[in-house]
């Protein structure tokens, strides 16, 4: 029998694989940017040499930008992986139950995604470092910057950061496992009903269904939303907008997950066939 | 153990159209079968039912004594496609993937293997053509030891020679308990080693006979395949 440790790990080196090649693309393309736009800027080639340290924080500030497109690219390419895997015959035949190997795909992928955004942040936090040390306009900046904002480092000001990145990472990995769901549930569905042989009407059925089911979701998720959270956040005495509930709503996600989680992970055992 | 495998009664249905009906089949350990049926009639249905990759079945399928598809897949090696890699990936990094999620993964074995198909570790998926890409597969599925093998017309796109090569030295790579279903149109080629025949037919096995009992009758296998089908049109 294959282990969940094993199988977790060759999930993650196959995800893993192209992690670096959109990490590098992300840091050209940056530099690729800030030198154009230094060149433009200075006019002259002989001019630019000499605001080469001007460089760094363009660069930087190129990386975090790109940054935001590069995770969200990075991020669909990663859900199309899981999918393809999950639907693999290649992979399906490892010697462990569908449960286990359901989880550790989608652990595995989740854990993919956190990997790349903490590679981009040490890379930003290289890129911070050089531009602080050999730039003398940006050093004095952030001083400036930092003695006038005086940041408030208090538990409070920690505890909502940590709340407020646990709950996008939660709602990331609800987008996963909402994919997982349309695929499962619509692929049910298609080997259940009485399909023609043309396959672009096989294929423009298919797309049908996977609305239907979006929007037979987007409903539930409403009516979970307005009674089961609001009722919950109603006894908890709690209002979003004047209360810090973002404990309770990263609980509350936690929960729809799990029962996310359970719903597909029967619908991949039962109706989930590989190819 | 119990037999290499026993199924009963199994049902599947797809698209509201039965694929298998009330299929019944026991194998016993130590033999090589051959699963014969027209394009259609639902080998490779069966075999993915058996390897627990088709869902949604009913029935019992027991692999070496176990029900449950994770221990069943723990203990039979199924033919497979390679579709799960990518064109770039080499075949050293499969060996890996094979030895990392298959613990019976025998490397020794596989290494033999290699050198019989003329296979280099270093070539990519990419690289490899038809022929190559099935006696890649054939070598990884015999890399395992199982109790059960299942190959899913795995000489097809290999040239005359080397299919007779690799038919003949099939017995040489198995362990003596462990039992092969091969299905494959070149009946002829491999009844020499052929120890049973199944016939898939109306959905169903409508024939499980020992090549023992068919040469008996004074036929070859290939013959009595061709005959059984002239039968059934005539009847």
């Amino acid at each position: 029998m294959t282990s969940f440790k094993s199988l977790f790990g060759r999930f993650f080196v196959e995800k893993a694989k192209n992690v670096y090649s959109f990490l590098i693309i992300q840091t050209v393309g940056a530099l690729a940017f800030s030198v154009f736009g230094l060149l433009i800027g200075t006019g002259k080639i002989s001019e630019f040499l000499n605001f080469y340290t001007e460089l760094l924080p363009d660069w930087l500030m190129g990386f975090c930008l790109l940054g935001v497109f590069f995770v969200i690219f990075f991020f669909i390419y990663i859900i199309v992986k899981n999918e393809k895997i999950n639907h693999s015959q290649t992979w399906r035949l490892t010697a462990i139950s569908d449960e286990i190997f359901y989880i550790a795909n989608s652990l595995s992928t989740f854990a993919t995604f956190v990997y790349f955004i903490i590679l981009n942040i040490i890379v930003a936090g290289i890129l911070l470092t050089a531009s602080f040390f050999m730039n003398k306009t940006f050093r004095s900046s952030c001083e400036r910057m930092f003695k006038q904002f005086r940041p408030n480092f208090e538990l409070n000001t920690i505890h909502f950061i940590f709340d407020i990145t646990l709950l996008i990472l939660l709602c990331c990995f609800f987008i996963s496992l909402l994919i997982s769901f349309l695929n499962f549930s619509s692929k049910a569905i298609m080997d259940y009903l009485p399909v023609a042989s043309n396959g672009l009407i096989v294929k423009l059925l298919h797309i049908f269904i996977v609305i239907v089911i979006a929007w037979l979701f987007t409903k539930a998720e409403k009516i979970f939303v307005d009674q089961v959270l609001g009722s919950l956040l109603h006894f908890l005495n709690l209002n979003p907008a004047y209360n810090n509930a973002l404990p309770y709503v990263n609980v509350i996600v936690v929960v729809v997950n799990l029962i996310m989680y359970v719903i597909n992970i029967y619908l991949f055992k039962y109706f989930f066939e590989a190819e | 153990m119990g037999n290499p495998l026993e199924i009963t009664d199994l049902v599947y249905k797809k698209n509201q159209k039965k694929i298998i009906t009330n299929l019944d089949l026991t194998l016993k350990p130590g033999k090589i079968v051959a699963l014969l049926g027209e394009n259609g009639a639902g080998k490779t249905t069966l075999m993915r039912i058996i390897s627990g990759v088709a869902k949604n079945y009913r029935g019992t399928v027991k692999v070496a004594g176990f029900t449950k598809e994770a221990d069943r897949k723990g203990h039979l090696s199924f033919t497979d496609g390679l579709t799960g890699f990518a064109n770039s990936t080499k075949i050293s990094d499969i060996i890996k993937f094979y030895q990392i999620l298959y613990q019976d993964f025998n490397l020794k074995q596989f290494e033999q293997l290699r050198e019989f198909m003329n296979l280099k570790p270093d070539l990519r998926l990419s690289e490899l053509s038809k022929g190559m890409k099935e006696k890649l597969v054939v070598a990884l599925t015999f890399s395992r030891r199982v109790d059960l093998y299942l190959l899913d017309e795995p000489f097809s796109g290999i040239d005359a020679m080397a299919r007779k090569k690799i038919i003949k030295s099939i017995i040489l790579w198995k362990q003596e308990k462990s039992t092969i279903l091969v299905s494959d149109h070149f009946v002829n080629e491999i009844a020499a080693v052929l120890d049973e025949v199944v016939i898939i037919k109306n959905k169903t096995v409508c024939m499980q006979k020992s090549t023992e009992a068919i040469r008996a009758d004074n036929q070859s296998v290939e013959e009595f395949y061709e005959s059984f089908y002239q039968r059934e049109e005539d009847e």
